[in-house]
């Protein structure tokens, strides 16, 4: 069991009434899982991928990851855990602009210190893999949307996570980098075992993975 | 990492250009004039640390008191003082100094004269002042002639290579009629510029040996005192103080303090006679100054950074995500800040370096040590610079990194943590402005008093008047002065033992007050020929002006010579001009009667004037005459426009009469206006460090409306499309600063009206700090805002709103 959520609410207050972003949800996910989370706009979904990613708490509830009860854990403890675990795709890419395609990819591997002789393999490793070696000294907006997503994902990738949590991956991009990206993933779902979970809007996304979630007012619909 | 950190805060740099120039800018302006303002506090702090026996060497200094309240205190003592002194077990040598300049010949050509710092002391002086002699045995005064020593670097310059001790020189002397002779009888190893003792040549004489006046009568002398090793100066002092008392029979007998050596150049306010001296209170305002100047530029640091905390959070967000902990981005930001110290300080050190020859100028002597010539100096300024730039980056970096990464992904960083930021920023301006609104106060108040000092009326005409350079002249006083009169330009003439600017007259008594209060009235004498009162200009009140027609206005030299009791009786009868204020302190209503205390007979009743300067306030004043008197100025009263050929007839004339003696021309009012250098000096300091402050202060809020206008630019244009006008949208941001500077107004006013208030005291004659002083600083500083301000705003405001909104 990579990880597991039992009764979760999370809410929030406003005039005095609470307004649930998670009522009572409940999930399981095994390694080598490609969960989709579908559901529409305010069904929780970023939500469930933040608590998922450790970077979002909740009221009430319990939640394991790797067998360690992540909620009463101290937040160093909990950074250190996702770090180590979690690798995380956004919709608007999050690039640092300043930095170049190799120092994005790059940047993880710093901050867990990793040395400069081995970096640089790992760097090169990912470029080659991805095919952007000849892309590796532009910055993020010399790129097109679909490669900055290209990057935003092998940035995920360097610290060679065990979670891939993707929000709306591809919600920027067309139809045909679309596709790309939701082929990559399964690739990495199903030759590499790493886990991924998506939210998505798309109906054709969502049946790359091998499981969809349906998502409504927080809670798990069945279907 | 480090290396990442900087290549990433070097990107940052080069791509906001803008911030980066202003942030540079801000900040080299900052650390330069810090580190040259520091370099002459750390100058002037330093003098005198070098001697051996620092902490054994006192100066003598005599305080006259009546019933305990302080009337004087010299930088001298009786005449004596050594040989009391020296039967004191404590006492290890003393000897006496005096500072003045010579113009030597070292080439011995005639007529030509080097203008030399001479110390005039004993032998004693070399032991005690540990002064290293390469050549020569000067402690051995060699008898008949005057024996001096010079400075390696005046061999140098004069004597190429040789070794001149036995040689003779000459002087171009300026006070007797013919040259002196000095025999060379060593060379010693150049003192140190950061003492107040300065000399290129020590001139040495047997001490006198006169035993201490018991009625506390005699003349002054500058004593300096090196006590043993173990002695306690304070219980020495008392000790000699005791002794003293029971010595003299003085009605008022003189304390005696005994002034480290390291203090004197700074905290000798009172020593008339001392020339080189410097001043606390400058110091003060010069550490201060320092110290703000680099505050404010570090505020606009701090104050830009946190401004970019919007564009900074989203990148932070990411960084945070991808497991950066805390220390690391608060790292990484210290290192944007220390790129900027960086580079801001190797600007800062070049200007530095390319102003020093400014600052010396400034302070008017070489500087010893400098952050350039001294390792240990120039390593803490990098090392404050270092500790700064982390000081400076920390509380941004805090900022930045305490973001929540979701928020700031969410761009929703807008909660509580920005109110805090902007009211610390807010805060931040407030203050930047409250120093430059006092600096600027400061510089208008100065401003207008060292005019006042300038331009008052200080009872006679300063213009038009020229005087020869106190000296003797060898019964040739009268003929000279005649010989001038006969040019058509010189209106009036007088020898005098008092020109304005040197001092406060021939000599001063204290006489009991007539209202039988048992207040003293300080009264100051003037002894010149009969003319003085109408060369300077005096108007005569009652009575007449003295005169040579009057066979008795004038006292013949010989009249002092032997003097006795029915001499001292015809005093007395001496007729003289008093003052309008000494008439009136006095209470002198009939002319021609002797005055016993005054031991005068007032024959005319003059306009008053001030004999000081326009520190002190108008004394009361007896002008009496002698017979062709043998020493002092020449002051004369010449037509307008016409100093050079008055000028050029003194020459011609001096070259006739004092063929070997240097004639020195001055024109009053420069010599007058000389009095004030030290308040020019500080005028031109505020002046300078006034524009530096409101630069800066500009440049702070220029940074922050550029930030404040990007950010807001999607509201600019909303603003438009709902149709609001430019005018509006300038309004709008101007507002926001205008309060603030009301807030730096309120702080601002009463500081610097209280501090001008305190340094005007200084002043008897003092301008009033009036209500427009505060309005121009704030219309100045309000102005600089909004105009800063109001440019940029509008910028923004042109921008046509459909551009602004499709941004996002």
């Amino acid at each position: 069991m990579l990880l597991e959520l039992d009764h979760i609410y999370k809410w929030v207050t406003t005039g005095g009434r609470r307004t649930f972003l998670l009522n009572d949800l409940s999930l399981k996910v095994e390694e080598g899982e490609f969960i989709s989370i579908m559901g529409p706009s305010g069904s929780g979904k970023s939500t469930l991928l933040n608590v998922i990613g450790m970077l979002d708490g909740f009221q009430e509830g319990e939640y394991k990851f790797l067998d360690e009860t992540i909620h009463n854990m101290k937040e160093k403890h909990r950074s250190k855990l996702y770090k180590e675990y979690i690798g995380f795709v956004f919709q608007q890419y999050h690039l640092i602009d300043e930095l170049t395609v190799y120092e994005n990819i790059e940047t993880p591997l710093l901050y867990k210190k990793v040395k400069s002789a081995e970096r640089k393999a790992l760097v090169g490793d990912m470029l080659d893999r991805f095919n952007i070696v000849g892309k590796k000294d532009l910055f993020p907006n010399q790129l097109s949307g679909g490669q900055q997503q290209l990057v935003g994902i092998a940035r995920a990738l360097i610290s060679k996570p065990k979670l891939i949590l993707a929000d709306e991956p591809t919600g920027n991009l067309n139809s045909k980098q679309s596709d790309e990206i939701m082929q990559l993933f399964k690739q990495l779902n199903e030759e590499d075992g790493v886990t991924i979970i998506q939210a998505t809007h798309s109906e054709s996304n969502a049946a790359y993975a091998s499981k969809t979630i349906n998502l409504l007012d927080g809670s798990i619909t069945k279907s | 990492m480090i290396k990442n950190h900087i290549k990433i805060a070097w990107r940052n740099l080069l791509k906001n250009s803008t911030y980066s120039l202003i942030n540079i800018i801000g900040l080299t302006i900052g650390l330069a004039a810090c580190l040259a303002v520091t370099t002459v506090v750390i100058d002037e702090s330093s003098y005198d640390s070098f001697w051996t026996k620092k902490d054994q060497i006192f100066r003598v200094n005599t305080i006259n008191t009546r019933d305990g309240e302080l009337l004087e205190k010299g930088d001298y003592a009786l005449s004596g003082t050594n040989i009391a002194l020296k039967d004191f077990p404590e006492v290890e040598a003393i000897t006496t100094i005096e500072q003045f300049d010579t113009n030597f010949s070292f080439r011995n050509i005639q007529g030509e004269g080097t203008k030399t710092k001479v110390i005039y002391t004993n032998p004693s002086f070399l032991k005690m002042f540990d002064i290293e002699i390469t050549s020569g045995n000067p402690e051995n005064l060699v008898e008949g002639t005057l024996n001096i020593i010079i400075s390696e670097s005046l061999v140098k310059r004069f004597f190429k290579g040789r070794n001149p001790v036995g040689e003779t020189i000459k002087d171009l002397p300026s006070y007797s009629n013919e040259p002196n002779e000095y025999l060379i009888t060593g060379i010693f190893k150049d003192i140190p510029e950061n003492t107040h003792l300065r000399g290129q040549v020590i001139y040495l004489h047997k001490p006198r040996t006169e035993v201490l006046n018991k009625q506390q009568f005699g003349f002054f002398q500058t004593y300096y005192v090196s006590l043993k090793n173990d002695v306690n100066k304070t219980k020495f002092e008392a000790k000699y103080n005791n002794w003293y008392s029971n010595y003299t029979e003085a009605k008022h007998p003189d304390k005696f303090e005994l002034q480290p050596l390291q203090g004197i150049y700074l905290k000798s306010d009172f020593a008339r006679n001392q020339i080189y001296k410097g001043s606390t209170q400058k110091l003060y305002i010069l550490g201060a100054i320092a110290i703000l100047l680099l505050v404010i530029a570090c505020i606009n640091y701090v104050n830009l950074t946190t401004a970019r905390t919007s564009h900074k959070m989203q990148e932070t967000g990411v960084r945070k995500v991808l497991g950066a902990d805390r220390f690391q981005l608060i790292s990484q930001y210290l290192a944007e800040s220390g790129l900027f110290f960086l580079i801001s300080g190797i600007l800062a050190f070049v200007i530095y370096q390319l102003s020093i020859p400014g600052i010396v100028s400034y302070i008017d002597h070489p500087l010893a040590l400098t952050f350039t010539n001294s390792a240990l100096l120039f390593l803490c300024a990098i090392l404050s610079i270092f500790t700064l730039s982390i000081l400076t980056g920390l509380y941004p970096a805090l900022l930045i990194s305490r973001i929540n990464p979701l928020a700031s992904l969410r761009k929703k960083f807008r909660s509580n943590a920005t109110g805090q930021t902007q009211f610390v920023r807010k805060g931040l301006v407030v203050f930047q402005f409250s120093i430059s609104l006092v600096v600027l106060i400061a510089m208008i108040v100065v401003n207008q008093q060292v005019t006042l000092l300038k331009s008052k009326d200080i009872g006679f005409d300063a213009s038009n008047l020229l005087s020869i350079k106190y000296s003797t002249w060898q019964n040739k006083g009268e003929s000279f002065k005649n010989e001038l009169l006969k040019s058509p330009f010189v209106e009036n003439a007088s020898i005098s033992s008092w020109i304005p600017s040197g001092g406060g007259g021939s000599m001063n008594r204290r006489i009991e007050s007539p209202d039988n209060t048992g207040d003293e009235v300080e009264i100051w004498y003037m002894f010149a020929d009969t003319d003085l009162a109408e060369t300077l200009g005096l108007e005569i009140e009652k009575g007449r002006f003295l005169s040579d027609d009057f066979g008795g206005d004038a006292l013949p030299q010989s009249f002092y010579v032997e003097m006795d009791s029915v001499k001292k009786a015809e005093l007395e009868k001496r007729p003289s001009l008093i003052t309008a204020q000494a008439a009136k302190l006095l209470k002198v209503d009939q002319l021609n009667v002797a005055n016993k205390d005054l031991e005068a007979t007032p024959v005319g009743i003059v306009s008053n004037f001030n004999n000081e300067n326009l520190r002190t306030s108008t004394k009361p004043i007896v002008i009496q005459a002698d017979k062709n008197p043998d020493r002092g100025s020449l002051l004369m009263r010449i037509k307008p426009g016409s100093e050079e050929k008055v000028v050029a007839k003194i020459n011609e004339l001096w070259q006739d009469f004092f063929p070997y003696k240097l004639l020195e021309i001055n024109n009053v009012s420069d010599l007058l206006q000389k009095q004030y250098e030290a308040e020019t000096k500080l005028l031109q300091f505020f002046s300078f460090f006034s524009v530096l402050s409101l630069f800066l202060a500009a440049l702070g809020v220029f940074g922050l409306i550029v930030q404040v206008t990007e950010q807001r630019v999607k509201e600019i244009g909303i603003r438009k499309v709902l149709g609001a006008s430019v005018q509006s949208i300038v309004m709008l941001f101007s507002k926001d600063f205008l309060k603030t500077i009301a807030v730096a107004l309120i702080i601002a006013i009463p500081i610097g009206w209280y501090a001008m208030q305190e340094w005007l005291q200084d002043y008897a004659h003092r301008i009033e700090i009036k209500w427009w002083v505060f309005g121009l600083a704030a219309s100045v500083v309000i102005g600089i805002a909004m105009l800063t301000v109001g440019i940029q705003s509008a910028k923004k405001a042109f921008i046509n709103p459909a551009k602004s909104l499709k941004t996002e």
